[in-house]
């Protein structure tokens, strides 16, 4: 196996080891989430803090709210799911937000967003969805740890073309890992370059198209993550060389991840023994199951959960 | 191009790729069995197959089924399936006390298409009779929803299971196809883990069913596609690959070699719009049952029985492919059986013969028919 680079922390020590990944620089700090005055009864229990008002508040930039429509599909009588993240946005480098507009039901979601990609963010929640939020900033703060750097091994080289912008977030949807990069990234397995023969500026015309020559450029084998049994989950791995958080963020209708008892099966590159599973609306004693090292990876069945999960993974010697 | 243009894309470009032959997949089989020395597909009467008839059997009307009728038709089938004049000597020979059974119904359809209660009940009977326990003998299906709906619980012996992977024992890591047809996320197929970890042996119990992607539904695809996750993808386009996708998944371990016995309710039938059955003037009668080791046999045997339907009606055949009878509108297949979602594959049980998994060839099939 190869040896790469892998960047810990923003600006910080470069070190080589014999993993996949490279590891993307993030704020040293965890998110911080901030709530508007409706939702001053959350920020009086600890739960997050008042939300910046003037020209503090000007520096969040406004995001959508996270969530995901059916669209119809043509071919077929059902709809097929449209998930809208904001991943692609935080990997171009928006570190302060705002979800000024949040309809009822997403508040959560977008507080386990803000959290999952380290960013901070404002979130003005509908009163409706107070207790929920509630619940889900108590998940957070119970699982918050300094974060790791991201783990990618897809270069996106950034481009002023708004075409880009898709292009981003179908690989943010069909969990390529990828970072966006000035320039080429030889430590990367693959560097995504509009304009190249591989990826000719034309072909983003069509990012489902684009992100597939992509995948198919990497290969499934060589893929960080791979999610089995879901197409509405959005997964963010972060580690070092000693362990990795795996964050799992749910954008279904019901954003419940139970479609059988082991819905999703997860594969990871690299070998690692699950430590601890922390999930929203989940078995608070469930745990990673059928945990399997086929080749150089690491297999294993997710429990229910809803809207956000956790796992915490040790690297095997 | 926007988002909706982008779907519209995905599934227009395969359509008007549709006559275009497509190579096989390459299917990658992932298991962690052994087969069988005598495989339970085609099992011990490869290419035969034995219809019962009964004008009786159920109330075209009311849907009422007549339990006596049915069991007279199980009893007759199985005996002359094995040449044993009392009917428990037959099923002793696929079953015995040791025995753990699944019974693979289709309920896809219920309430209006499904293995009827009153059929898949008598098999639990006789199951018993030869000895296996009723906690031994679990009937069931992919989904929960789907088992749920034809309340096959009050029908049956006491202690007999009615489950589904939700609600028992999930999927089995270990047993599972990969294969990527369309560019899917999702490129794996888990096998239901209480077909590896549990049973012994599984009945097979199909419905007679027109299906808008396969072509038709019986033997084969109640077994594969019932037995497996994530296996809808297939058949997203208009072009499918359940040519080749169904008899793939029916010869993975231990699949194939538990599944031992096939019995195939057609009381009542779908002509078209099938697997559902949301509209009532596309269900049929045709009053009969087959049995058989073979699936591919059987499910031979069912095109006919679906296209000769068809015809009657004066609609196209299951076999005919041309892109004019395609249409991506629902309400238009719902509405006019020459209509369809997909290019039919009723290919998909020659395909499977190639695999090993029985008899094809019409004339080399071993068909009794009988009336009770």
């Amino acid at each position: 196996m190869r040896s790469v680079s892998a960047l810990l922390l923003a600006g910080a020590t470069v070190l080589t080891y014999g993993g996949l990944a490279t590891a993307v620089g993030q704020s040293a700090a965890p998110s911080k989430l901030y709530l508007t005055a409706a939702a001053s009864s959350l920020v009086e229990q600890g739960l997050a803090a008042t939300a910046p008002a003037g020209s503090d508040a000007a520096s969040y930039q406004e995001i959508p709210s996270p969530g995901v429509r059916y669209l119809p599909n043509v071919a077929r009588a059902t709809n097929v799911p449209w998930i809208d993240s904001n991943g692609w946005r935080f990997a171009r480098g928006m570190r302060k937000v705002s979800y000024a507009k949040v309809p009822a039901g997403s508040a959560a979601l977008a507080a386990a967003e803000a959290f999952v990609f380290n960013v901070d963010a404002i979130i003005n929640p509908d009163p409706k969805d107070l207790e929920d939020l509630g619940k889900m900033l108590r998940f957070l703060k119970a699982n918050e740890q300094a974060p790791l750097p991201d783990m990618v091994n897809i270069g996106v080289v950034d481009n002023p073309s708004p075409l880009l912008n898709e292009v981003l977030n179908l690989l943010t949807r069909r969990n390529l890992l990828y970072k966006v990069v000035p320039a080429p990234d030889r430590t990367l397995d693959v560097n995504v370059q509009l304009g190249t023969p591989d990826f000719p500026a034309e072909a983003a015309a069509n990012p489902y198209e684009f992100a597939a020559r992509v995948r198919a450029k990497l290969g499934d084998d060589k893929r960080l993550v791979r999610l089995y049994g879901t197409s509405t989950v959005v997964a963010r791995l972060t580690g070092n060389k000693s362990r990795a958080r795996l964050y799992l963020l749910s954008f279904g209708s019901r954003r419940q991840q139970d479609a059988g008892a082991q819905a999703i099966r997860v594969r990871l590159q690299g070998r690692y023994q699950p430590a601890t599973f922390a999930a929203y609306g989940g078995n608070p004693d469930a745990k990673v199951s059928d945990v399997r090292h086929p080749g150089t990876t690491t297999e294993f069945w997710v429990p229910d959960f809803n809207t956000c999960a956790i796992i915490d993974l040790e690297a095997m010697k | 191009m926007d988002r909706r243009e982008f779907l519209a894309a995905m599934a227009a470009g395969p359509a008007l790729a549709a006559l275009q032959p497509r190579p096989i997949p390459k299917y990658q089989i992932v298991t962690k069995f052994k087969r069988a020395a005598t495989p339970g597909m085609p099992g011990a009467y490869p290419g035969r197959v034995v219809t019962v008839h009964s004008p009786t059997v159920i109330d075209e009307v009311t849907e009422k089924v007549d339990v006596p009728t049915v069991q007279s038709m199980i009893a007759r089938g199985m005996s002359t399936l094995t040449g044993d004049k009392d009917p428990r000597d037959s099923w002793a020979r696929f079953f015995n006390a040791q025995d753990f059974v699944g019974i693979k119904v289709n309920a896809s359809g219920a309430p209006g298409a499904m293995s009827m209660p009153e059929v898949v009940a008598e098999i639990t009977k006789n199951l018993t009779t030869v000895g296996v326990k009723p906690a031994n003998i679990v009937i069931h299906e992919r989904g929960a929803g789907q088992i749920l709906a034809p309340k096959y619980h009050e029908f049956v012996p006491a202690g007999v299971r009615v489950e589904s992977a939700n609600t028992w024992l999930g999927y089995d890591p270990d047993v599972y196809v990969e294969v990527n047809f369309f560019g899917e996320e999702d490129t794996r197929s888990y096998l239901i883990r209480m077909v590896s970890e549990q049973f012994t042996k599984i009945i097979n119990v199909p419905n007679m069913k027109d299906h808008g992607a396969s072509g038709v539904t019986g033997c084969l695809k109640n077994i594969s596609y019932g037995e497996f996750n994530n296996v809808a993808r297939s058949h997203y386009h208009a072009q499918t690959e359940t040519l080749t996708f169904i008899g793939t998944l029916a010869t993975v371990e231990p699949v194939r070699s538990r599944t031992v016995l096939n019995i195939m309710d057609g009381l009542r039938g779908v002509w078209h719009a099938g697997p559902f059955s949301r509209d009532r003037k596309y269900r049929f009668y045709p009053k009969q049952l087959k049995f058989g080791t073979d699936p591919v046999a059987i499910d031979r045997l069912l095109i006919d029985v679906i296209d000769e339907k068809r015809k009657k009606e004066g609609v196209i055949s299951v076999w005919n492919r041309e892109m004019k009878y395609f249409t991506t509108k629902q309400e238009e297949w719902e509405r006019d059986p020459n209509m369809n979602r997909s290019i039919r594959e009723p290919g998909h049980i020659e395909y499977a013969s190639t695999l090993g998994l029985g008899v094809y060839d019409i004339k080399k099939i071993d068909h009794t028919e009988l009336t009770v």
